[in-house]
Order: C-alpha cells, then structure tokens, then sequence
C-alpha cells in the first residue's frame, strides 16, 4: 500500500537550501575542531580503557556523537571541555560493560602492548613500573582518575581543568593531591622493588 | 623525636612538590619539620626517595595521558563524517524519480479529469466530481490560477468553492506519497517564482493528446420484449435461453 505523509507546502527549496547550507557551515566548523581536538579525545578515551583499539573506536563514537550534536553547543569556546566529558562516559561506558574486556586483557598482557618508556634513566621508564602505573590508575576513583589524566594531558592548567570539568581550581588541586598521593601508596613497594634490583 | 612522627608530614610535602629545607614554615608543625629534616640524614634519605616516586608517576602519567594518537584516527572519522552528510543528502538526486513518479500520477489525474469534462456536460456528472477529489488537489492549493482553459475549467469543476476563496490556502497540510516532497517542493517553488503554472508539470510530461479526449456516444441497440414461454418443466439450463 502507498504510503502517505503529511507535509506542510509552507516549507520550500529555499527552506532545504538554507538547512544544507547550514549543515555545510557546521561541517567546517567542526573540521577545525576535529584536528586540534581529536587528539584530546582519544587519549581520555585510552586513559580510561588502556587499550588502543578500544580507545580509538571510543575516540570515533565520541567525535561522531560530539558532530551530530554540534549545533545544540551554545558556547562553541567551551567544545574541548563538552568533549572530554563525552569521551570520558563514553569510555566509561565501554569499560563497565565488560565488552572485549578478556580480550583487551589478554592484548595488554602481551609484551608489544605494554607502554613504551619515557627515558631511559628515569625508574618510571622502565616497562614494568609503567604497567603497575597503568593498573594503579585503572584503580582510582573516576573523579579523581580524570583530574590526573587532564593535568598531564597536553599542559591543561588548572583553570583549565576545572573549565572542563565544570567544577572549581580547588577541588581540581585537592583531587590532584589526593590522586597522587594514592598512586605513591600503590606504587611505593613497586618502586622500591624495581630501584633495589 | 623519631622520624616515623614526621613520615606522612614528608609524603604531604612531597606530593605537594615542595621541598621542606627550603619552604616556608606557615605553621608550628611544619616549623618542626624543617628543624627535624634538616638535622636528619635519614629523614632526607626517605624524602629524595618520596620525591623520586613522585617524579616517577608524574612522567609515567606524561607517557599514558600524551599516548600517540593512531594515525587511523581522523582519516576514520572523517570518513564517517562524509558517510553522514551523504546519507543526510541522499533524497537530493532521487529527484528525477520523484518528479517523474509524480508526473505519472498527476497525468493519471488531469486524464481522468479531462474524460469526465469531455463525457460529463450533465450535471450530475460535475457533482460525482466534486465527491471524488483526488490527493493531488494541492497541486492548485497555491493560489496561482492556471492560464489554460482546460486548467481553468479543471480548477472550476474539482476545487470546492471554499478552498478556491481560502486566504490560507498556501498553507494548508497536503496529503502526498511517501519520499515525494522534494519534487512537489521544486513544482510549488516554480509556481510561487512564476515560472511554472498550475498544469505546467504534467502537461510537459505528458504524453497524452492536448486537446479534450472525444468519446463517441454508445451505440446500443434497441431491445427487443417477447413473453416468456412456457418454462415449467423444463431444467434450468434452459432459462437462459427462454429468457432471451
């Protein structure tokens, strides 16, 4: 049977052209984003999951969803920061569910996926202090876990944090504090164990 | 006092990232530990070493929050950005069809119409008319009047007076089939810029004859009454024939 609709004659070509020209102008204005900003969202996206794989489909359905919703973001200055949440719950998302989580497992036990070195001095280079790092971050509070990952993440300040995160610089500064002073307790007996070798 | 007092006093100052020989003393429990830290070897031993932890989980973090981002990463989002434009875009070049499906049926339409002008000069011809209008009376709903006579005079017998005085009739809801608004949206657009009239669509689409369709009346011949016959008795069958 033919399916009818009902469509208001009101609405013209013109009424189309104006929407696609629209759309043509987010487009652009979200590419100029997307370089500068992808980056961001794929290492949220992997300081959650610790995966690559999983981080960068993370960092796509992010980019994608932030696209789709672009129009609905009133204060287009404040697109990192509506970034980062949505690639943080969508990484928490993806975690809680346990999808892949045996396989992700399995990968990041694998020697080739462990994290590459800074320096080659330093105690924090080394692989196996690194892999306890990852696992004790994996361990921390969300809240705080986040904090962590954005102050070294590509120099944010704390103001800049606390834009992002919408909460104030001193909350930032005290969930800092206690983040590394949670990954000290965790580490210690690590870190001495790797530096009497 | 023994050092394990001032133990956490240390973790503070070296999670904090300050050095106790050298910050200021804001209150009396931090004046004491300078006191202490600069008197005992041990207790600066076990402080380089918490400064070391420190450093070392401040350039582990470096290394996992500033991970290199997989080359595949953009490329793959932009590529599903143009996925998403293009489906969003897809409806633009059905266009052809559309206008073609929608041709076809206003053909079927005017067709109709023109066969019941050409036949129906009675009228109660013009009154079943009125009670069969089609789901394409919007194609003259824009208020722009046709030029031809034949759309002159289609407009006359098939739009009730009242939607042909209606000051909104621009605006009225229109019944169509799925997937052909944007065909009907170029067609209503043409007649508002006047470049097209209300019969312009389907004439030039047409393949039918311009002119009204001529119908030659029935020819039927007279009929001719006999009595029945006699029929009892006969099987059923027969009747047919009796009766003719």
């Amino acid at each position: 049977m033919q399916e009818l609709v009902l469509v208001q004659p009101g609405r013209t070509v013109e009424d189309e052209l104006v929407r696609e020209t629209a759309q043509a102008g987010t487009r652009r204005e979200f590419e100029e984003r997307l370089a500068e900003c992808g980056p961001l969202a794929y290492r949220v996206a992997r300081g959650v999951l610790r995966n690559t794989a999983d981080a960068e489909d993370v960092a796509q359905e992010a980019l994608l969803r932030a696209y789709r919703r672009f129009d609905r973001l009133r204060d287009r200055n404040r697109f990192r920061a509506w970034l980062v949440r949505i690639a943080f719950r969508l990484a928490l998302d993806r975690l809680r569910s346990g999808k892949r989580r045996e396989h992700r497992d399995t990968l990041w036990s694998q020697p080739e996926h462990q994290p590459r070195a800074a320096t080659a001095e330093d105690l924090a280079v080394s692989n196996e202090f690194q892999a306890h790092l990852e696992t004790a971050l994996a361990e921390l509070p969300e809240k705080l876990r986040l904090v962590l990952l954005l102050a070294a993440m590509e120099g944010h300040t704390i103001d800049e944090i606390a834009a992002m995160i919408g909460v104030s610089a001193g909350t930032v500064k005290s969930r800092i504090f206690y983040a590394r002073k949670q990954l000290a307790e965790k580490l210690r007996c690590h870190a001495n164990t790797i530096k009497t070798r | 006092m023994p050092c394990e007092h001032y133990k956490d006093t240390l973790i503070e100052v070296a999670a904090n990232g300050l050095d106790p020989g050298n910050a200021l003393a804001p209150n009396a429990k931090m004046a004491a530990l300078r006191a202490h830290f600069e008197s005992c070897a041990s207790c600066r031993a076990a402080f380089a070493q918490e400064q070391a932890l420190f450093s070392s989980i401040d350039s582990g973090l470096q290394v996992t929050a500033n991970a290199d981002v997989p080359a595949s990463l953009l490329p793959r989002v932009r590529a599903q950005l143009n996925h998403l434009s293009a489906s969003r875009r897809s409806w633009v070049p059905a266009w052809a069809v559309l206008a073609a499906t929608a041709a076809l049926i206003l053909t079927v339409v005017v067709a109709r119409g023109r066969r019941q002008d050409a036949s129906g000069q009675a009228p109660q011809s013009s009154a079943l008319a009125h009670a069969d209008l089609p789901a394409e009376i919007p194609a003259v709903a824009t208020g722009a009047p046709p030029q031809t006579n034949s759309g002159q005079r289609m407009n006359k017998h098939r739009l009730p007076a009242k939607i042909q005085a209606s000051a909104s009739i621009e605006h009225l809801p229109v019944l169509l089939p799925a997937g052909q608004k944007a065909a009907f949206d170029v067609w209503l657009d043409g007649l508002r810029r006047g470049k097209m009239q209300a019969n312009d669509l389907f004439s030039q689409n047409s393949d039918l004859p311009q002119q009204d369709l001529q119908i030659s009346p029935l020819d039927v011949s007279p009929i001719e009454v006999k009595p029945l016959a006699d029929v009892s008795g006969e099987s059923p069958s027969h009747g047919g024939e009796a009766r003719r």
